[in-house]
């Protein structure tokens, strides 16, 4: 079924690899990353797993350092579309965000506290139900729409982008603020650990001798906007949500289906909500978060449904971001598409003969104005974003 | 678009099934049992029991369940069951779960692991029943269900927030059934919050905090059994709620609401309790009563004292307020 295209009027992001979208896009470009040991936190593990933190971020103290990281990537993405608090409060705007541990009651001090018979300051508890990262986009910018936290595990962003188009498709809103956000914690961090398949190294998404995922942290926001709106404001749109499409395995709580069959359906209702044919898509940012699993289900479906099709991961650059991964990598995709390239696939080296598809080794010149951008997540969720370039630059 | 409820599950503390929150209803309250916290102080609490859940699931396939998540499976089942399709294909079946908290046990148990083995010992089974989208993998994989799938956690306002999203799914073709439900657990973090500070579920009005599950199967197709009623509206937002006449009656769980003002207005917390998936309780005994009509409790009467036609379920928290509308199927 063809639907609406939903247009994206501005977009915003923070990572390790940038503390902007730009800064991302040129870093990115660059082949640059740098995952080191967490510096936020210690750990007592024998390996100093790295991670890719945002460096030179202070969270203030009532919040926590998820919803702050949202924030930032908000102010940018609305400066970016050319909106301002005064004519957000004139709109129904909606907000419709991805999280992981945003929404989490794990804060690890309290719960050692309250084990050890203590009765701790309920300081930390009241900071995360001050965080809930959709709740707190809305209280900050004085929004009066829906408002979401979606908990899909690592799909959680591209859901939270696919359903906030589906908004302003159903005329419930003028505009949605979509994206997702997650920090680093010790908990999550164990957690990843403790389910061998967290890489000791930098990760090497696709690679023959990759060993699993670097946790990342960030966030990104798309500006989403009713077509009324873009043509009353004389707004440009960057680019479009042509589809979405999501699915689950129902299969394993934390592996994907070894057919694929998932991520299939998904990829499929992504393209017909769109009307795409598979030689219209440019390129797929796929999720290739480096695990074995992963990478291998990801990269037998895109060999057989979209062969020969250029693809990459862009987690060898900032880490699994979980909850914000899907809206970071659909921006990511926007600007790939606006300058007609994407980055190398970083830590890609050797080919796997198990995967039957490669990612590309360096950066490379794309073709077309449709790209997909991918996320599978623990619970056996899929979802896909069909992306297509808009009128700017 | 026709939006129908054809099928109720629920387990909470007054009980599993229909029946048992019917006769609730029509009593006005469950009398609470006591959750012992672990700072010794005692509260009253009202307390699930999902074991009813070995009449569906084997027990050797509910092992890697914890209590929130079989809470979860319990009320999904008997909403399948309840519509007369437990045994049909779920294979396109979309499911959509809201949670206030999440998996706070899973969470308890995971950092106990690290602090009694250090991070070398984490333990890999309860980081991955952490997650907030546990109880819906598990739902699924159970089912069989492999259509579109979405967990939410909006604290107070989770239930309207994923309704929304349950019905939008149905109006734009993407399923035509959709299996909604809320849950949330007394674990003994959330049971020592309430002891400590009493305002985490703010306890607008009388009743204990409460845990449970509670599902509705909505469906946009023409299915064998009458429906309980039809969902006409599910809104979010943040501000005031839209006005709720012609609503015979309001459901209110949270603060007080100018909307609801003028209405019958009834909070149901004494019968379920307090908790985050309290809205959604209030939607299936919406359901129930509007296909009760004149044979449910007289408790219920519109302004004229005649069985509702139409009831409003309204949610209002400090960060907005969710309103669902049901209408009757009777003539």
């Amino acid at each position: 079924m063809t639907r609406g295209a939903v247009p994206i009027t501005g977009l915003g992001c923070v990572s390790a690899a940038g503390p902007t979208l730009d800064a991302c896009m040129a870093s990115m470009f660059r082949g640059h990353r740098a995952p080191a040991p967490p510096r936020r936190f210690s750990t007592s593990h024998s390996v100093r797993y790295p991670v890719f933190e945002v460096p030179d971020f202070q969270a203030p103290a009532a919040i926590l350092r998820t919803a702050a990281l949202l924030l930032q990537a908000a102010g940018e993405a609305l400066a970016d579309a050319g909106l301002d608090r005064e004519l957000l409060a004139s709109l129904r705007v909606g907000a419709c965000i991805g999280t992981t541990v945003g929404s989490a009651m794990n804060d690890e001090a309290f719960c050692r506290a309250f084990r050890t018979g203590a009765d701790p300051s309920m300081g930390p508890m009241d900071r995360i139900l001050a965080s809930n990262p959709a709740a707190v986009l809305a209280r900050e910018l004085g929004l009066t729409g829906p408002c979401q936290t979606i908990v899909n595990a690592c799909s959680s962003g591209t859901d939270a982008v696919g359903l906030g188009a589906s908004w302003i498709e159903a005329g419930l809103c003028d505009l949605v603020l979509a994206g997702g956000a997650d920090e680093l914690g010790r908990i999550t961090y164990n957690g990843f650990i403790s389910m061998r398949i967290y890489a000791p190294g930098p990760c090497r998404p696709f690679d023959r001798d990759r060993e699993g995922l670097n946790l990342g942290e960030g966030a990104a926001v798309l500006v989403l906007e009713s077509p009324g709106l873009l043509e009353r404001r004389r707004a440009r749109a960057r680019a479009f949500v042509l589809g979405y499409g999501s699915s689950c395995d129902a299969y394993h709580p934390t592996a994907p289906s070894p057919d694929g069959a998932g991520l299939e359906r998904a990829l499929q209702e992504a393209m017909a909500a769109g009307g795409i044919d598979p030689s219209q898509v440019a390129f797929v940012n796929a999720h290739g978060t480096s695990t074995a699993d992963n990478d291998r289900v990801e990269a037998q479906v895109l060999a057989r449904k979209l062969p020969g099709v250029p693809f990459l991961s862009t987690k060898g650059f900032t880490g699994h971001t979980l909850g914000a991964a899907g809206a970071m990598e659909a921006a990511f995709t926007v600007a790939c598409l606006e300058q007609g390239r994407i980055p190398a696939s970083a830590g890609f080296a050797t080919q796997d003969p198990d995967l039957g598809a490669a990612p590309v080794r360096e950066n490379t010149k794309t073709r077309g104005t449709v790209a997909l951008s991918q996320s599978l997540a623990f619970g056996g969720n899929n979802a896909v974003l069909a992306l297509g370039l808009g009128a700017r630059p | 678009m026709r939006i129908a409820v054809q099928g109720v599950g629920v387990v909470g503390g007054f009980g599993c099934g229909v029946q048992d929150l019917a006769q609730a209803l029509a009593r006005g309250s469950t009398p609470a049992g006591v959750l012992q916290v672990p700072t010794g102080r005692e509260i009253p609490a009202l307390r699930a029991d999902p074991s009813p859940l070995d009449r569906f699931v084997p027990r050797r396939n509910q092992r890697r369940l914890d209590f929130l998540s079989r809470m979860t499976a319990l009320g999904a089942h008997l909403a399948l069951e309840d519509a007369g399709v437990l045994a049909e294909d779920h294979g396109a079946l979309a499911v959509v779960v809201a949670s206030g908290y999440g998996a706070t046990g899973a969470t308890m148990a995971l950092i106990d692991s690290i602090i009694e083995g250090g991070d070398a010992c984490t333990s890999p089974i309860h980081f991955a029943g952490s997650l907030h989208n546990t109880p819906a993998a598990h739902l699924s994989i159970l089912l069989g269900a492999k259509g579109p799938n979405l967990s939410v956690s909006q604290f107070q306002l989770s239930v309207p927030s994923a309704l929304m999203a349950a019905r939008l799914w149905l109006e734009q073709g993407r399923a035509e059934r959709v299996l909604f439900g809320a849950v949330d657990e007394l674990s003994e973090l959330i049971g020592h919050l309430w002891a400590r500070q009493g305002e985490l579920e703010r306890p607008w009005g009388p009743g204990p905090p409460g845990e449970g599950a509670a599902f509705l199967l909505l469906s946009s197709r023409e299915e064998a059994r009458e429906p309980y009623c039809i969902l006409e509206q599910a809104v979010t937002g943040q501000g005031p709620a839209p006005g709720l006449a012609p609503a015979g009656l309001v459901f209110l769980s949270g603060g007080e609401d100018p909307a609801a003002s003028g209405l019958p207005t009834h909070r149901l917390a004494p019968v379920y309790g307090h908790m985050p998936p309290a809205p959604a309780f209030d939607l299936a005994a919406a359901a129930i009563l509007l296909r009760q009509g004149a044979d449910g409790p007289p408790g219920f009467r519109d302004a004229q004292g005649a069985a509702p036609e139409s009831i409003a379920c309204l949610t209002r928290a400090d960060e907005g307020f969710g309103l669902a509308r049901l209408r009757s199927c009777r003539r």
